[in-house]
């Protein structure tokens, strides 16, 4: 099974070398790429240093949404039967890959979501996020008949199904995690949700400022609205 | 109503036609705009001529007595209607950007003969993929 983790990217020159070096050292037989979301500082240099091939978009085209369609379309034109994106700041863990990617090697899943909130063990997100996500996650669980804790969780992997339909049916902008999950739930794909661990960046700032707890909820809503609208026509082109 | 008001409708109806065929003739106006607004020059230019007709529609069919105000909510009505158009076409075009984007990314990376993913530790331990589309 050819696998890909996908190291999201923002100007994260600052942790990038150490994130690459843990996946370096803890390599289960996973290729690497970065997307460089249009970073002004040396990121996209210091994977070159390290010889991971980085696609840098020539500008920014937002949060780690802008980054999806970029890795689904990498994974795509190369042939990738699984695909997980891995955070670039630092706070995923390369110990924590054969949880995430294991369901997809075994066929058990097609949507994996690694999930802080069901050991409970590290970084646990501040209070407001943490009750922001445990309404999307109850809303979305609702939605696809299977409890979802992280829905917003950054650390997931998907399997070929998923990268297909992304890769070539699904050709629109995705907005936010909730909506990937439930185009992906739609389009035929089996979600499962593991426990890992995840720890606080160690530099750097998240992207998610104060202006985002207002703009996050009504995003979020039209963004679950939208996937339930395109539901039928989803489910009418996987037949 | 007035004199005053039907020939300000009729000289900004007159200024839109020009506007908007000087537009088309220049290519800086895709036709299916155009067409909106020659819509609503032919609506200013037209008050002149159907003031009566106007009225009547505006005090019988929908119930606005002063008809100075249909104006308004039509011109109002077309802006809408043209914000609406403009929002999708924006939706559309950010996604084709994004995609332009990715598309010139992995390109470039191709090109830089970074293509292939690492795998392992060491640089150049594999080769080439040759799956894909």
């Amino acid at each position: 099974m050819k696998i890909l983790v996908s190291v999201i990217a923002y100007n994260e020159e600052a942790n990038i070398r150490t994130t690459l070096e843990d996946l370096r050292s803890h390599n289960c037989g996973f290729d690497t790429v970065v997307i460089d979301n249009g970073s002004h500082d040396r990121t996209a240099a210091v994977c070159q240093e390290l010889h991971v091939p980085v696609v840098t978009h020539c500008i920014n085209t937002g949060g780690s949404m802008g980054t999806v369609t970029s890795y689904f379309n990498y994974a795509y034109e190369y042939g990738y039967d699984c695909l997980c994106q891995f955070d670039g700041d630092g706070q995923h863990l390369a110990t924590e890959l054969p949880s995430i990617i294991g369901p997809i090697q075994r066929d058990e899943a097609d949507y994996v979501i690694g999930s802080r909130f069901i050991s409970k063990v590290g970084f646990q997100s501040t209070a407001l996020r943490r009750i922001g996500i445990s309404s999307f996650s109850s809303l979305v669980s609702s939605i696809v008949g299977h409890k979802v804790t992280d829905v917003t969780s950054g650390f997931r992997a998907y399997s070929r199904k998923v990268i297909r339909f992304f890769g070539t049916q699904y050709r629109y902008e995705i907005y936010d995690t909730s909506q990937l999950l439930l185009l992906s739930h739609f389009a035929g794909a089996r979600i499962a949700e593991v426990p890992i661990r995840m720890r606080e960046r160690v530099y750097g700032k998240s992207e998610y400022g104060l202006r985002d707890a207002f703009t996050f909820p009504l995003k979020g809503i039209l963004s679950i609205t939208g996937a339930l609208l395109q539901r039928q026509q989803i489910q009418v082109g996987r037949r | 109503m007035g004199l005053k008001i039907k020939l300000i409708a009729f000289a900004l109806g007159l200024v839109f036609f020009y506007v908007v065929l000087r537009n088309v003739k220049r290519n800086t106006f895709s036709p299916s705009y155009a067409v909106l607004w020659l819509s609503m020059a032919a609506f200013l230019l037209s008050i002149a001529v159907f003031e009566p007709v106007y009225k009547w529609g505006a005090t019988h069919v929908i119930g606005i007595f002063d008809a100075r105000h249909i104006i308004y909510i039509t011109l109002i009505g077309f802006l809408l209607i043209y914000v609406f158009l403009l929002t999708s076409m924006v939706t559309r075009l950010s996604y084709q950007v994004l995609q332009l984007i990715s598309a010139i990314a992995i390109l470039e990376a191709k090109l830089a003969g970074l293509s292939k993913p690492h795998t392992g530790a060491e640089k150049g331990d594999t080769e080439p993929t040759s799956r894909g589309r």
